[in-house]
């Protein structure tokens, strides 16, 4: 009993402390040097905060959801700017 | 015993609710809905009932999945389309070595009168090729969580979202229908 337990117990231990195999799919190196990547990163994180107190994310497209700020809406304009 | 052993086995994912599939996708931030759609479906359910987590859960299981590689083409691809694309315009990926493609189409963008609380969601449909077989999922992308009244359950309360990835809250189209 005791070395079925200690043998769970490894198997479990060495499932969540195995190294990470180096990258070999030329896909993920392409995507984790990208643009695109970069900027998916930034905008889960990013938080803008409006006059009225509430915060919201940066993207841009929050702009169509008040007719007021439709026409400060731009296409593809924060990602362009993005470097 | 056996319940001890099972349990040991599958707490890792049971705890989560996410595949390994899902996990390796998360690591590599390549979270597109559409070509990560039954593991995020499995883990979408977590949020309404244990019965139907273990069934989507299963099924995914024993399906099988498109490969990392993939996975972070086709995220590439939607992000890019989501932020630069016009309503109408059609992107592609295409891995040959493992014989899949992509293909992604803005079909709406809505605002000003028509929005009805879905102002600034995009929709837009995934089609992915792997070998001779084809896989079709529409999906609403929206700037912000989507509230009450827009897309409720049928007992009144808001769906949550599929998942939140890169300032989209991504919702499945079949809760629209």
């Amino acid at each position: 009993m005791r070395r079925l337990f200690f043998l769970l117990f490894l198997i479990f231990i060495g499932q969540n402390l195995a190294a990470d195999e180096p990258i070999q799919d030329k896909s993920i190196v392409l995507w984790l040097n990208s643009k695109e990547f970069r900027f998916a990163e930034y905008m889960s994180k990013c938080r803008t905060k409006h006059p009225d107190g509430s915060i919201s994310n940066c993207n841009e497209f929050n702009n169509l959801r008040y007719r007021h700020l439709e026409n400060k809406f731009n296409l593809g304009n924060a990602y362009q700017i993005f470097k | 015993m056996k319940f001890l052993i099972i349990f040991i086995i599958l707490s890792s994912c049971v705890l989560t609710g996410k595949t390994k599939s899902l996990r390796e996708a998360e690591k590599y931030a390549c979270l597109a809905p559409s070509i990560n759609y039954k593991s995020l479906d499995a883990l979408h359910a977590t949020k309404i009932t244990a019965f139907v987590w273990a069934k989507k859960y299963t099924n995914q299981a024993f399906s099988s999945e498109f490969k990392i590689g993939d996975k972070c083409l086709h995220t590439k691809l939607l992000i890019k389309m989501l932020y630069t694309s016009k309503d109408g315009d059609i992107g592609e990926w295409t891995n040959k070595l493992k014989n899949t493609s992509g293909k992604i189409k803005i079909i709406k963008t809505y605002y000003g009168y028509e929005a009805q609380g879905l102002g600034g969601c995009r929709y837009y449909i995934s089609r992915l090729f792997k070998d001779d077989s084809q896989v079709n999922k529409k999906f609403f992308a929206c700037p912000s969580q989507l509230g009450w009244g827009v897309l409720d359950d049928s007992r009144g309360f808001p769906v949550p979202a599929h998942l939140v990835f890169a300032g989209w809250h991504f919702y499945d189209e079949r809760f629209f229908e």
